[in-house]
């Protein structure tokens, strides 16, 4: 082909970034033809224009998706504060009958399950995605559909699980679940709660993916690590502790579901199981969970002190330590949780040393914050004032922390109002207030240069400081004299009235404070004068933002050389505007972004953003439904659902993900050219791929923490006379994953280097092989009882875990073979056949250990 | 006019040297998981009232090579970070260049190391003060 803009390149020898970089100040300062400038934004608005009518549902642009899943969360959290009135309401006088015991069960557990799973992580997420992008001066998420299909698997399990309060079928096990008192509970509330939930987790994750990418690849060029916004440190570790946190609950879930839709008896001590691997299951989730709803709302703080204070902040490599440090030790917390099960009092004192040890990164923070107050010229306003509350009130929590971690005072308090207090104290000071902080603060940024009201802002302050401390403070001593959590009411005699009419009293006045917040934040300001752009004077990217709103997220991609550029960059916002920067034109009308390198920010090429589809709408209602059937016992349904989940997704991938370009190369402004597609680790889907993967292993890892759990609390484990899985089939089946797996990287190195047949030859040797694996790991177990013991259940529940990645590797394979044929991968375009091959190296780690465990170690055990 | 760092040869995609400052913290959880991995199975399978001793021994062993390995990360960052002068203008870890860049990591790595070192001491203190699982 003559024409074939690709014609010097090969899949060896890709087009590469061209042209200077950095750009001079010579560069910069040259003036933008204002023609120019007028007709490009023209054809950015045109590309990032938001969808009208009832389309309008399918906007992925992150401001809507952040402004519709922060507005969710928050209506999800003033149920759940219903919830809570009406126990206090409950508990206000000794012998109350206003709600029964069942109805109370039901909503403490609610109260605390959606308080964390439905208001705090997604909340994090909400805010991250409304505003990260804005932090590093990128247009978008680098995946805009994911972040939408997140944010409507929130809603729909969100709903799910919340709505079953209005049909008297919620939970009411707690927001732990304990088994067995959970696994025995009748009805399908605890069904609703793994399913629903287990469904929100995926969405967590999702988030966590965009988010890790987003920090890492989508970074203005030259903010290197060392300079990028503090919140973007935070949301790095907290993504990656939710890669290590969400996995071992989703593989808790895994098991559970299993015994409870078939009986399969993990935490049935009768038939080997033991619900203790549940509560390690749930804490080593629950305990780093704390931190991941705390990190990024302390995150906040550290945006808006340096703004009050008027300078950078001190100590900006403390903070990283701090995030970093917090990240690792709140790994080395979750028995603390677990102090009065009885495990060996040495075990104790591991967890009781970590959750001491964590208290000093944790501290460091609180130090370079008020380091950063005490040297900078302090100016008041209402985020600063929201501030202080959230340090006041979580150091009373940390120091009861800090209490707690010791195990013979935990002992004395353990399940008591004393817990309460403690929980809500950490929650109310490490999150609520700061993410209120955080609102005040970027509202204006929000709205664009819209204020909420200071008189307002106070009222609402005080409201809910004074109602908390007086709700929240008396139950330290409630619990002190022994009053228990969970109780639906008390008797006369053990006088603890007075305190608990005053928690309620209390209450209602944190309820009336948050009503003048939700009013003020909600209420129209049609007549409202526009403010300044930047009405705080801050430093960071974010306040370079258009006002009037423009859809484009920013108009051009500045280039950074400093951590506060709007402080110490003088003419930045007047380039940027006049789109002296990069990427100041669309030339092909499609959205895009900019990827940079992860340590220091060098452009690496152009990339394409996904824009508004149905399709994101209808994977998540099938993705819905294949986890909401089987609630109610709707295998075959929920099967079906899951099969067009599956469809919508490839259809969305196929038609949006990957696309091979017009050109090699653009020219991104000030003399650079960057190629306009990437493959393997340069492209974010590769990073995608790795991160889920990761995840993935780590929800894998819980489960083989599983079987040596049994064999540590069992007598016997495998079990005298226990049946194993088929020797011969587990081995066939290590020799078939390992030959898929060579398979499809053999094809990716014949398709690198021009052998396209043999590649798609070899691809299908893939699928076959794949298929094959799938058959002899079904039959290795097919003749095993799960329902009689733990040991043939894991063995089970291993080889149902292998079967569905083999299967999603299968799928992987298959859609590259097809993407080849239709020439749709091609030796330079081959971005899926990288991401898939990853994949597989993980799915064939998996399957080799899942081998050697169902296979080898029951020989070795016994 | 200040030179084009395009071609600057980037080793990897950069993500491991991001990592490599969180080193010293693995290191705590790698010691973390060995303490209490060891202790619940010898006290549930092995020695569930008797005698320590042996544990101790080994843990006490484990500590120390968890701390030599933190000290050795803790090392490497402070050569990183001083590289330059520390007490130099130089110093900075903000500014916008390699060199600022490098410090930072290995300021951060000092400082983890520091965090780590203090985690994995508070870890093994209990082993040397019960005397049995119980």
């Amino acid at each position: 082909m003559i024409d074939d803009p690709f014609a010097a390149y090969s899949g060896t020898n890709r087009p590469k970034p061209e042209g200077i970089y950095p750009p001079t100040e010579e560069m910069l300062s040259e003036p933008v033809d204002p023609q120019w400038k007028a007709a490009c934004e023209d054809r950015l608005r045109k590309a990032w224009i938001a969808p009208k009518g009832l389309a309008y549902f399918t906007a992925v642009n992150n401001d809507k998706i952040g402004a519709w899943y922060s507005l969710t969360a928050l209506f999800f959290m003033l149920m759940a504060g219903v919830l809570a009135l009406l126990m206090r309401v409950q508990l206000a006088v000794p012998d109350n009958t206003f709600l029964d015991a069942d109805r109370y069960n039901q909503f403490f557990t609610m109260h605390g399950s959606a308080m964390m799973f439905l208001f705090a992580v997604p909340m994090f997420e909400a805010i991250s995605i409304l505003v990260l992008p804005a932090f590093l001066g990128a247009r978008d998420m680098p995946f805009p559909r994911l972040s939408a299909y997140g944010f409507w698997c929130f809603v729909i399990g969100g709903i799910f699980v919340m709505g079953s309060i209005l049909f008297d079928a919620a939970p009411t096990s707690g927001w732990f679940m304990y088994p067995p008192l959970s696994t025995e509970a009748e009805g399908i509330g605890t069904d609703i709660w793994l399913l629903g939930l287990a469904f929100i987790e995926v969405a967590s994750i999702a988030a966590a993916v965009e988010l890790i990418v987003g920090v890492l690849k989508c970074r203005p060029p030259g903010m290197r690590v060392n300079l990028m916004p503090l919140y973007a440190w935070y949301v790095l570790v907290v993504g990656g502790m939710i890669l290590f946190a969400f996995p071992p609950l989703i593989a808790g879930d895994f098991l559970f579901e299993l015994q409870r839709g078939f009986d399969w008896p993990f935490f049935d001590p009768t038939r080997g199981g033991d619900p203790m691997l549940w509560q390690h299951l749930f804490w080593i989730f629950g305990h780093p969970e704390v931190y991941i709803i705390f990190l990024p709302s302390i995150a906040i703080a550290a945006m808006v002190i340096p703004t009050v204070a008027q300078r950078p902040i001190v100590g900006y490599s403390w903070i990283v330590l701090s995030a970093v440090g917090v990240g690792f030790l709140s790994f080395g917390l979750w028995v603390h949780h677990m102090f009065t099960t009885g495990l060996p009092n040495i075990s104790l004192g591991f967890f009781s040393a970590a959750s001491e040890a964590v208290v000093i990164p944790t501290g460091i923070q609180i130090f370079v914050f008020a380091a950063t107050l005490m040297v900078g010229k302090v100016q008041k306003s209402l985020p600063m004032l929201w501030i202080s509350g959230a340090l006041a009130i979580f150091v009373l929590g940390g120091l009861t922390g800090v209490m707690l971690a010791i195990a013979p005072f935990n002992w004395a308090v353990h399940d008591t109002y004393f817990i309460v207090a403690h929980l809500h104290y950490t929650l109310f000071g490490g999150m609520i207030f700061p993410v209120i902080a955080g609102i005040y603060y970027f509202y204006p940024f929000f709205r664009k240069g819209k204020m909420m009201s200071k008189t307002l802002g106070r009222w609402s302050f005080w409201l809910i400081f004074v109602g908390f401390n007086a709700a929240f403070l008396p139950m330290h001593y409630t619990g002190l004299i022994g009053m228990p959590r969970r109780v639906y009411t008390y008797g006369e005699n053990v006088g603890w009235g007075w305190l608990n009419m005053l928690s309620t009293a209390a209450s209602f006045v944190i309820a009336a404070g948050f009503l003048v917040f939700v009013w003020d934040l909600l209420r129209p300001k049609r007549d409202f004068e526009i403010e300044k752009r930047n009405p705080w004077n801050a430093g960071t990217l974010e306040w370079s933002h258009n006002v009037p709103e423009e859809q484009w997220g920013v108009r051009s991609i500045p280039h950074v050389t400093s951590r506060y550029p709007l402080w110490d960059q003088p003419r930045l916002v007047e380039r940027m505007d006049a789109g002296r920067y990069y990427l100041a034109d669309t030339e092909f009308g499609y959205r895009e972004t900019l990827i940079t390198s992860v340590l220091d920010g060098q452009p690496m090429h152009v990339q394409r953003v996904t824009g508004p589809a149905y399709v994101t709408l209808l994977a998540a209602a099938f993705t819905g439904g294949a986890f909401i059937f089987p609630t109610f016992g709707w295998y075959a349904p929920a099967i079906v659902s899951g099969a067009f989940a599956i469809v919508c997704v490839l259809y969305w991938l196929w038609t949006a993900t990957a696309q091979i370009p017009e050109k090699p190369t653009s020219d991104v402004g000030l003399g650079l050219r960057l190629p306009r597609y990437a493959s393997g680790p340069d492209a974010p889907g590769w990073w995608a791929v790795w991160i889920t993967m990761l995840g993935d292993a780590t929800a894998f890892a819980s489960l083989i923490f599983g079987f040596f759990f049994y064999w540590t609390a069992n007598e016997a484990f495998p079990p005298p006379l226990a049946e194993h899985a088929d020797g011969a089939l587990v081995a066939a089946a290590a020799v078939l994953v390992s030959l898929s797996w060579g398979a499809t990287r053999g094809a990716r190195w014949l398709n690198r280097h021009d052998h396209v047949p043999a590649a798609q030859a070899a691809l299908l040797v893939a699928c076959l092989s794949s298929a094959l694996c799938i058959a002899s790991a079904y039959g290795a177990v097919a003749d095993l009882r799960p329902t009689a013991h733990v040991y043939p259940a894991l063995i089970c529940a291993m080889a149902v875990w292998l079967i569905g990645h083999l299967g999603l590797g299968l799928i992987g394979q298959g859609y590259c073979l097809a993407r080849s044929l239709a020439k749709r991968l091609t030796p330079i375009f081959d971005a899926d056949l990288a991401n898939v091959t990853l994949l597989w190296h993980f799915i064939t780690l998996q399957a080799l250990i899942t081998c050697v465990v169902i296979g080898l170690l029951p020989g070795w055990m016994t | 006019m200040s030179e084009n760092e395009l071609n600057h040869d980037e080793f990897g995609t950069g993500v491991g040297t991001l990592m490599w400052i969180t080193l010293a913290p693995w290191i705590w959880a790698f010691h973390f998981t060995i303490c209490y991995g060891l202790t619940a199975i010898l006290c549930e399978k092995a020695i569930p009232d008797g005698d320590v001793g042996t544990l101790r021994l080994v843990l006490v062993a484990v500590t120390v090579i968890a701390l030599a390995g933190i000290a050795a990360a803790g090392l490497s960052g402070w050569r990183n970070w001083t590289e330059g002068g520390l007490l130099d203008k130089r110093g900075e870890t903000g500014l916008g260049d390699l060199a600022s860049r490098n410090r930072f990591l290995g300021q951060v790595s000092v400082f983890l190391a520091v965090v780590s070192f203090i985690g994995v001491v508070f870890v093994i203190l209990p082993i040397l003060m019960f005397g049995s699982c119980r």
